[in-house]
């Protein structure tokens, strides 16, 4: 780790961030319950041809 | 600085280095191998990065590829050391657990990559043409802003389903699904008074001092691209005060510039030591075929791609793997609103009258899209946007030729700190005049100095081809597009080899160049 350390802190200035990156941290490593909305399939029928109403019912 | 093709499912492999690539199954990560660049592979449970960045000069020189394994909170320290540092890079990210990847891009610009998201999988290049293997469709918008010859530093390219990676972006990957996000702009700059005690001229040397020095180099690596211009001259007199002679390089052009260029070349040389080298602009001029090339694609905008690469294989040829420009200094002092005055804002400009003809080339859906507003261009940046797409432009044929660009007159650092100075400095580029004059005596550049310029070139060039030009341009895949008028542009080449006058010639080039690259995708 020291060589990693040297390398890679060297230049670092107290975490200066003067041109305004994006500072997010990694992604995280989990992901939540992936949701299925009822209207999405995968023709992406929206508007449901064949039904009287594309808002449902 | 990397290519980069991964499956998504393939994320569940071990990341691991093997023959200067990044391997996970049958996907791989290979950072562009040159020794201005170093690569790591960081890893922790689950998820790793890889971050190949330019190696500082302030940095240990350790080796060209490391790879280690850390826990979750070294890990994010790393990260977030990493979208810090200091010089450019390009980081690419992944987690296991549903197959996700961000890549994401510093500051400066310098080697941009282009990215291609499919379903399950992600291509990035810094050479757009591997990207461009399947025919593609033509974005009409972007092509017609391209067409009207207005800027566009965008994530939206030439063709549908290719990006940029514009400077500090990240594009998050999952399967099925991308989000390309910009970061928020830059600050914005007004002029501010100088600091007590400080003189702008000293803080000047050091910013450009600073920029020069900040990568590890040594004499004998390095070629300067000398014009004969101030830019190039500041760079010049920057890397001579660091490094003392180095070589540079300059295309000669012909005409009334030419002797002028000769002389103030030689006096740059001379003053600094240099080792020169030229190639003339007449034994290397600019290829006008737009027929299907058997050769490899190449959809950079460079007019003078054929003597520039004449320049870069005497660089190679000579064991050289850096090459410092004069890139970002036409873009170093500008003018505020309130500064410009009012006779230089009264009447159309140059810019003006070529617009006019790149306009007239267009069908009347292609103008529609070149007037409509946009929102898809890059916020403000660090480094200014036309100097990116500079970068962007000559990048590829540089990393073709084993050449690594620096580009100091691009240096975010240097770009901010002359943007704020007060008018006085700005106005007529007074600071980089002091700066020269300091180093190279009052001589070399009087305020009256003919320019050189490669404005002679092509007209003359385009009269002598026009009948060829004209033959191949019965088919036109442009109009084909509805984009332009065919008779229209017919009616302009005339024009540019009856004339031969700049404006014209300039929308003509513009008009020219995108055909061809819009027939080598299309």
């Amino acid at each position: 780790m020291n060589q990693l350390d040297v390398v890679m802190h060297e230049e670092i200035q107290n975490d200066v961030n003067p041109f305004g990156v994006q500072l997010e941290g990694p992604l995280h490593n989990r992901v939540s319950v992936a949701k299925r909305a009822p209207k999405i399939d995968d023709v992406g029928d929206i508007g449901r041809i064949g039904t009287i109403h594309g808002g449902g019912g | 600085m990397l290519k980069a093709d991964i499956a998504l499912p393939d994320l569940l492999h071990h990341a691991q280095w093997r023959d200067g690539s990044i391997v996970l199954g049958d996907s791989r990560i290979t950072p562009h191998a040159h020794p201005s660049l170093e690569a790591w592979l960081v890893r922790t449970e689950g998820q790793w990065f890889v971050i190949v960045r330019e190696r500082a000069a302030s940095a240990s020189q350790g080796p060209a590829t490391v790879a280690c394994d850390v826990d979750i909170e070294e890990f994010q320290r790393l990260y977030r050391q990493c979208l810090l540092w200091h010089l450019d890079y390009i980081m690419i990210e992944a987690a296991q657990a549903g197959y996700r990847m961000k890549v994401r891009a510093g500051v400066f610009g310098s080697v941009p990559v282009y990215c291609r998201a499919m379903q399950d999988r992600i291509r990035l290049s810094w050479d757009v043409t591997d990207l461009a293997t399947e025919p593609l469709a033509i974005d009409p918008e972007i092509t017609s802003h391209r067409l009207a010859m207005n800027t566009i530093y965008s994530t939206r390219q030439l063709c549908v389903g290719i990006q940029l990676l514009t400077e500090r972006a990240s594009l998050d990957i999952a399967p099925g699904r991308a989000s390309y996000r910009y970061p928020a702009p830059a600050e914005d700059t007004s002029p501010t008074p100088m600091p007590a005690g400080r003189d702008a001229l000293t803080m000047f040397r050091e910013l450009l001092q600073r920029a020069v020095s900040a990568r590890p180099t040594m004499a004998d690596r390095i070629s300067l691209e000398l014009s004969g211009g101030m830019d190039s001259a500041s760079v010049a007199c920057a890397l001579a005060a660091c490094h003392g002679p180095v070589a540079s390089k300059g295309i000669l052009l012909d005409g009334h510039v030419r002797h002028p260029q000769v002389q103030r070349r030689g006096q740059i040389a001379s003053r600094l030591g240099l080792f020169d080298d030229t190639v003339d602009m007449s034994d290397f001029p600019p290829d006008l075929d737009i027929k299907q090339p058997a050769r490899t694609k190449n959809l950079a905008r460079e007019y003078y791609l054929e003597a520039c690469s004449a320049l870069w294989r005497k660089a190679c040829a000579q064991g050289h793997d850096m090459l410092f420009t004069g890139i970002g200094g036409d873009e170093l002092f500008p003018s505020y609103l309130d500064e410009v005055q009012e006779q230089d804002s009264g009447g159309p400009g140059k810019g003006h009258e070529v617009k006019r003809y790149a306009e007239q080339l267009l069908t009347s859906h292609a103008r529609s899209a070149a007037h409509g507003l946009h929102s898809f261009n890059a916020p403000a940046s660090p480094v200014p946007s036309t100097a990116l797409l500079a970068h962007a432009c000559r990048a590829p044929d540089l990393l073709r030729h084993g050449l690594w660009p620096v580009n100091p007159l691009s240096d975010p650092s240097l770009a901010i700190f002359c943007h704020r100075l007060p008018r006085e400095y700005r106005q007529g580029r007074e600071l980089i005049r002091h700066y020269l004059q300091k180093h190279l005596g009052d001589d070399v550049f009087p305020r009256d100095y003919t320019k050189e310029t490669f404005a002679g070139v092509l007209p003359e060039l385009i009269a002598r081809h026009a009948e060829s030009i004209a033959v191949q341009l019965r088919d036109c895949a442009l109009a084909d597009l509805g984009l332009v008028d065919q008779r229209a542009v017919l009616g302009l080449l005339e024009s540019v080899a009856a004339t031969q006058a700049s404006a014209p010639t300039t929308a003509f080039a513009s008009f020219l160049w995108l055909e061809r690259s819009v027939r080598q995708v299309h």
